[in-house]
């Protein structure tokens, strides 16, 4: 009696459950006639002791089939999320849009473009604009500049998708910002090389010309200055390129230990008798306690002397510049602040640029030579030390050097051995 | 192409989307607009004064938009204040647009004058004032931010006084001959034209106050009106003799 | 979608509508926003008072009068908004109501321009140490004013000549160059302090007149329903 119950118990759940696999079997011919024909066999809805023993058969077959779908089913999963993984690797934006204009797929970097503000929107408003060309059949392809902030220029393009019954478009967005930026330097390089050198030699034929036929005593002797002056000027420069390529080729910084208070007293001392003729005065404020780093007392002598030498000559009679040593937990910080004339905020990314001139008419005055930030930039990277520019025009600069501290004389040994592996 | 009847959400969404890209477009000439003042760059100057053509098409269109809306759909409140809203920014995102071809007519004016870095650093920190002021007004818009809004109207105060700093310095210029008449006047009104950016996003701000919470910065005013009205009411009730005077 | 000519504010309102009650709230609609521009005039008036003589109590009653001046603008506010709501308007009805919308906001804008003026009296010594740059203030306000005026009357007419002309112009902006260029040949120690306040009452007075033109622009789209006219509210 009870038997009879539970046997028919099970085979109703078992029919349903059979029912619901074959749903799922459905694309699956072979399989599916293979369950089906079993059932039939079976007879179901007069299922005996002995059917169900059958079953048993059926059943491991049938989990064997579900193992088999779930396994298919996971590598189609997993061959989509690798393609997807891999799309939002891209740095640029993939969006794919239907024969409508609208999105049906996007990688990560174009998500600020989709339902975008301020100048993402307007990139966004010119994809959907080259949407509506591609749709018709075209590639289209567009430069924006936008000046932000931050300024930054991005190409976007569309493809028409190879269309199979539905039409689609295919949207990049790429920002080709440093791209540009690079290119701005090494066309700017040749350049500004070109004009610093070929300036004072220029000059000096044309004094030596003019020396040859002039007999006034007066005139030769202040074209003879003049002549002096620039071969200076040419002097300096190829002294300063010697000293970039130097601490160029270095990369590294020794493992002395330097105490940048000493360095910074020294810089300022070597630059005293520039100061007060420009009539700027220097001040130093040296930390309390020994500031002592990891490097090469000669880099770091350079550099802290150009950021001296730029802010006395950027500042105006009468103003002061304050040169600070100071540390902060496992740094110490070396700030060098004028109240001159300021850096214009669209030139502070490029100032270390080789040659780079904000104002070329200023800088020909002051006479630098255009290269002292460059070597500041790479004599601070030798020492794997950070460099941060805050600027106004009309308020002046301050330059923060930050290095890694070396904690009394328990040297850090991170530290060493990094610095060894660059040696 | 039949245009597919949109539904009243798609259009207000459109609507929304068009305002953002016509603040972008403000919020893009603003630095613009400043570069080619400070870099003497007259072909700039000419790009912007063409430009702002497509910011004007831009704002007739949402404007249209709207009144399409208001004449086939009949939203109610909420939407209506939406809409409302739209056609009020558009006004003062396309007058922030002209003013930054103001400046840019004026620095065709000033073409060839030096100005000291003071001035220069002053103009730069103005601008981006005012361009910050405008991009948080839009952000304001967007997320629909009513507090936002409302605290625009205090962050302008550093643009105020940045202007003022501005107007010594040209006095400062003008008075040890750095910079002519000529040169001076066109500074000065150029200053004011970012006081003036700086106003038009305060006045957004307080139109999404207004959007989100029906509230306005008038409606301040007139409760004081009643207060004051119910208030002269009752002195009058109480003593005839007084308050004959009209609105107190 | 056709456009309609307009002689005179009844024409504003469909002549065939039979929602009798409908017309009338249209006109009274239109009316009420004139009252709005009149009580924003009588404030420029004291504003020109006041920055004629800096008398306090005369700044004292623009400053009440403003607060009517709000109430106003959110009142025909509301009642736009329920005809909107109620009406669903179409072409020139519809252009009718979005121009209140638009024009009370402008009227109230130079009615808060025209409080920040008076509110100066106190200050009032500072604006006339300059006697040139002061007539050329009080030059400057009477321009200001007549536009807003011609603005004011070109709604109640609906003058499309006259809306035309208002928007367009130039006078104040030449008169405030002139302004600038008084204050810097002024060589007194207080030359900033005058110039800053100077600069605030002309500043105000430049955009009276700014939003005059608007109001101009406003109402001649309002007359025409020539889209292009919008686009010209361009200055």
């Amino acid at each position: 009696m009870n038997t009879v119950i539970v046997s028919a118990l099970i085979s109703a759940v078992l029919a349903a459950a059979l029912a619901t696999l074959l749903a799922r079997f459905f694309w699956n011919r072979a399989q599916r006639n293979h369950v089906y024909e079993s059932a039939m066999r079976l007879g179901l809805d007069s299922a005996t002791e002995n059917d169900l023993s059958r079953f048993g058969d059926l059943l491991s077959a049938v989990e064997r089939s579900v193992r088999d779908l779930r396994s298919a089913n996971h590598e189609s999963d997993e061959a989509s999320f690798r393609l997807q993984a891999a799309l939002d690797a891209l740095p640029v934006a993939v969006m794919v849009f239907d024969g409508e204009g609208l999105v049906i797929d996007s990688n990560l970097a174009s998500t600020p473009f989709l339902e975008a503000r301020h100048g993402d929107a307007l990139v966004g408003a010119a994809v959907n604009d080259l949407v509506r060309i591609a749709n018709s059949g075209q590639e289209a392809s567009t430069v924006i500049e936008l000046f932000g902030p931050p300024r930054r220029t991005v190409v976007v393009s569309t493809l028409p998708l190879p269309a199979e019954g539905r039409p689609g478009v295919v949207a990049f967005v790429e920002d080709i910002t440093e791209r540009k930026q690079l290119e701005a330097i090494r066309t700017d390089l040749v350049a500004n090389i070109s004009h610093e050198l070929k300036t004072p030699v220029g000059a000096i034929g044309l004094l030596a010309e003019t020396l040859e036929g002039e007999n006034d005593q007066v005139v030769v002797e202040r074209l003879a200055s003049r002549i002096h002056t620039e071969a200076m000027r040419i002097a300096q420069i190829i002294e300063d390129l010697i000293e970039l390529s130097r601490i160029e080729s270095i990369d590294g910084a020794g493992s002395g230990t330097v105490d940048l208070n000493d360095v910074a007293a020294d810089a300022v001392e070597r630059l005293r008798a520039a100061a007060s003729q420009a009539g700027v005065e220097v001040e130093l404020h040296a930390s309390s306690s020994e500031a002592l780093i990891i490097g090469e007392r000669r880099q770091l002598l350079s550099a802290i002397g150009n950021l001296i030498d730029n802010a006395i000559k950027y500042s105006d009679p009468g103003t002061t510049v304050e040169v600070t040593v100071d540390r902060a937990d496992t740094e110490v910080l070396v700030r060098v602040a004028d109240h001159g004339i300021g850096i214009p905020t669209r030139d502070i990314d490029r100032i270390f640029e080789r040659f780079y001139r904000v104002d070329q008419a200023r800088s020909r005055k002051t006479g630098g030579t255009g290269l002292g930030l460059a070597i500041v930039r790479h004599a601070i990277a030798n020492h794997d030390a950070h460099i941060e520019v805050e600027s106004r025009l009309g308020e002046g600069s301050v330059f923060l050097l930050r290095f890694q501290s070396v904690v009394d004389d328990s040297i850090d040994d991170q530290t060493i051995s990094r610095l060894n592996e660059r040696a | 192409m039949p245009e597919q009847r949109k539904t009243f959400h798609q259009d207000l969404d459109e609507i929304r989307d068009d305002i953002v890209r016509l603040g972008a477009l403000v919020g893009e000439v603003i630095p613009r607009g400043t570069d080619v003042l400070l870099t003497n760059n007259m072909h700039g100057a000419q790009a912007i004064i063409e430009a702002d053509d497509e910011l004007d098409d831009l704002s007739l269109r949402i404007e249209e938009h709207c009144y399409h809306v208001l004449a086939l759909q009949q939203p109610m409140a909420s939407d209506l204040r939406s809409i409302v809203t739209g056609l009020w920014l558009t006004g003062e995102l396309e007058r922030s647009g002209d003013l930054m071809v103001n400046v840019a007519k004026g620095a065709r004016r000033i073409y060839g004058v030096t100005l000291d870095p003071k001035l220069r650093g002053l103009i730069e920190r103005m601008s981006e004032e005012a361009s910050r002021l405008m991009k948080l007004a839009l952000d304001a818009y967007a997320e629909r931010n009513a507090s936002l809004g409302v605290a625009i109207d205090d962050i302008d105060d550093a643009l105020d006084t940045l202007h003022g700093d501005y107007i010594e310095a040209i006095f400062e210029s003008h008075a040890t001959h750095d910079i002519g008449l000529q040169a001076s006047v066109q500074l000065a009104l150029i200053g004011r034209y970012y006081e003036r950016i700086g106003d038009h996003a305060v006045n957004i701000g307080q139109r999404v106050q207004y959007m989100v919470t029906g509230w306005l910065p008038e409606q301040t005013g007139a409760a004081r009106l009643v207060a004051r009205r119910s208030l002269a009411a009752e002195i009058k009730a109480e003593d005839p003799a007084v308050g004959t005077g009209h609105d107190l | 979608m056709s456009v309609r000519k307009i002689t005179s504010p009844g024409d504003l309102v469909e002549v065939r509508n039979i929602r009798q009650q409908y017309t009338s709230e249209l006109e009274q609609l239109a009316l009420q926003v004139e009252l709005m521009g009149v009580l924003v005039d009588e404030n420029l008036e004291r504003m020109r008072t006041v920055l004629h003589s800096g008398d306090v109590k005369v700044a004292e009653e623009a400053i009440q009068t403003d607060d009517r001046i709000d109430a106003m603008n959110v009142s025909l506010m509301e009642r736009s908004y329920e005809l909107l709501r109620r009406e669903a308007p179409v072409a020139s009805d519809l252009r009718l109501i979005v121009s209140v919308l638009r024009v009370t906001a402008e009227l109230e804008r130079i009615g808060d321009l025209a409080l920040r003026i008076a509110k100066l009296a106190p200050e009032h010594e500072l604006l006339t140490r300059v006697p040139t740059s002061f007539d050329i203030l009080e030059t400057l306000a009477g321009h200001a004013v007549s536009q807003y005026r011609d603005a004011l009357r070109s709604w109640s007419t609906l003058d499309l000549a006259l809306a035309e002309r208002v928007a367009s112009e130039p006078e104040v902006a030449l008169a405030s160059r002139h302004l600038v260029e008084a204050l810097l040949a002024y060589e007194g120690p207080d030359a900033v302090v005058v110039a800053l306040r100077t600069m605030v009452a002309g500043q105000a007075l430049d955009r009276i007149a700014d939003h005059s033109a608007v109001l101009g622009a406003r109402i001649r789209y309002l007359i025409t329903g020539d889209p292009d006219h919008l686009a010209a509210e361009v200055r």
